[in-house]
């Protein structure tokens, strides 16, 4: 089990706070505090030690302020201003509805206007042209390998991807276990089903196995199975879950334990809805 | 901290660009948001630059803030936070801490309002050790990291987490 203290000394609570956390470490975070009421209290308070700072280094802007700033976003309209970058990382659903139509669509739509600037271009000298044939030659086969992959993906995913009514959760590798490990839960909520695509997660070793656990809305882990992994692809079905708020697979002593084994978790994900 | 109003009506406002939506949280916020960003910076035109592009972060993301992982406020606040400290570390400007006093050598000589902002700061936190005081300075409202903590004022990493775990526990006790 984790040892609670030590968690909450290793300063990963403040730095969650003031945003300076990875998006792996903000699921850890947030999944900790879900199962400890200790860390889950750590959370608030540092948040209202952080409202107190600001509370006591509250100075008053310039008056020209007010007007100045509203000028600008009553104003402004499409220029997107990222936040950061690693927020790409986030949770993120895929279409259930991911159609092949349209697959096949955004493929020709490439094609044509590959096409397109290919026949304009003809008419510029040789050596270009070959140069922008060779270049688009290279495109075309890297569509047809990309269409050729997704079209593989959706015969693959289509049955547990596209069942009604069911939430897809990205579970993003634990950065201080295993960060390049990934895995999708799809949770039929019809059924309670409970799937695992596995995308990347290590060969567990002799005498241990992978355990998936659901968050319950009161915060308690519940086990949703336990399964192998040869390290390569593979979609398993797993037990149920009747509510969740996030899902995480640890590594245990085969067969499965009782309760999370916090510092082996290697996924984890928030349920979104 | 006043406590926000309902979150969704706000999300909403924010989304329409309404301009009640706006006026409140220009009212409730700016100080605080305008404070961080003038201590970080030290310089009262970068830090209006900051409070100006931390609106319209706000505005034009509004649709990533997430309720579940912290208030509104907090959100804004480390948009600002992060803003200032971007300025300070990839601009062309640069403060110099003077690490055994905790004074920073910028416009705090010459410009009044930022030395009475720093003065009225410190006088508040006077409450606290000397000890809990520096890592908070230095951590929040200077904006280095833990490591930059531990490196500048030679002292093990461990030492500043656990110090400015201490030191915000006091401030809570000071300021319930």
């Amino acid at each position: 089990m984790i040892d609670i203290q030590q968690y909450i000394e290793s300063g990963a609570i403040e730095r969650y706070v003031l945003g300076e956390i990875t998006e792996q470490e903000r699921a850890e975070v947030e999944c900790l505090a879900t199962t400890y009421p200790q860390i889950a209290a750590e959370l608030e308070s540092a948040a209202v030690s952080l409202s107190i700072m600001a509370e006591l280094g509250a100075t008053k802007p310039d008056s020209k302020m007010k007007d100045q700033i509203w000028a600008e976003i009553s104003e402004g309209e499409a220029d997107i201003i990222s936040l950061d970058n690693s927020n790409n990382n986030t949770t993120k659903e895929r279409s259930t509805g991911f159609g092949i139509s349209s697959i096949v669509a955004a493929v020709f739509v490439i094609i044509a206007v590959a096409s397109t600037f290919w026949a304009v271009n003809t008419n510029n000298e040789l050596s270009n042209a070959e140069q922008e044939i060779a270049e688009l030659n290279s495109m075309n086969k890297n569509i047809v390998q990309d269409f050729t992959e997704l079209k593989d993906i959706v015969n693959d995913n289509n049955n547990i991807y596209s069942l009604p009514n069911s939430e897809v959760v990205k579970l993003s590798g634990i950065e201080a276990k295993s960060p390049e490990s990934i895995a999708y839960a799809i949770w039929d909520k019809a059924s309670d089903d409970v799937y695992l695509d596995v995308k990347s997660l290590p060969k567990n070793p002799e005498g241990k196995q992978y355990q998936l656990w659901t968050i319950s809305d009161k915060g308690q882990p519940i086990s949703v199975g336990v399964f192998d992994s040869d390290g390569r692809k593979e979609i398993l079905k797993l037990g149920s879950a009747d509510t969740s708020v996030m899902f995480a697979v640890t590594l245990e002593q085969a067969g499965g334990v009782e309760s999370p084994t916090m510092e082996e978790m290697y996924v984890a994900g928030k349920v979104k809805s | 901290m006043q406590k926000e109003k309902n979150i969704k009506e706000i999300v909403a406002g924010l989304k329409s660009k309404n301009r009640a939506t706006y006026n409140y949280l220009y009212e409730n916020y700016s100080d605080k948001l305008y404070g961080i960003a003038l201590h970080i910076t030290q310089k009262k035109d970068i830090a209006e630059d900051v409070l100006q592009e931390s609106f319209v972060k706000v505005y034009k993301n509004i649709g990533r803030f997430n309720p579940d992982r912290g208030s509104l406020f907090t959100w804004m606040l480390n948009i600002t936070r992060n803003g200032a400290i971007d300025k300070i570390r990839y601009g062309q400007e640069s403060r110099k801490i003077q690490f055994d006093t905790l004074n920073v050598n910028m416009d705090t000589e010459t410009n009044p309002e930022i030395k009475r902002a720093n003065d009225e700061l410190w006088e508040t936190l006077d409450e606290l050790d000397d000890s809990h005081k520096e890592v908070l300075k230095l951590s929040y409202y200077y904006g280095f990291s833990h490591s930059d903590i531990s490196e500048k004022l030679d002292m093990p990493i461990g030492t500043v987490k656990s110090r400015i775990r201490i030191a915000l526990r006091e401030l809570r006790k000071i300021y319930p």
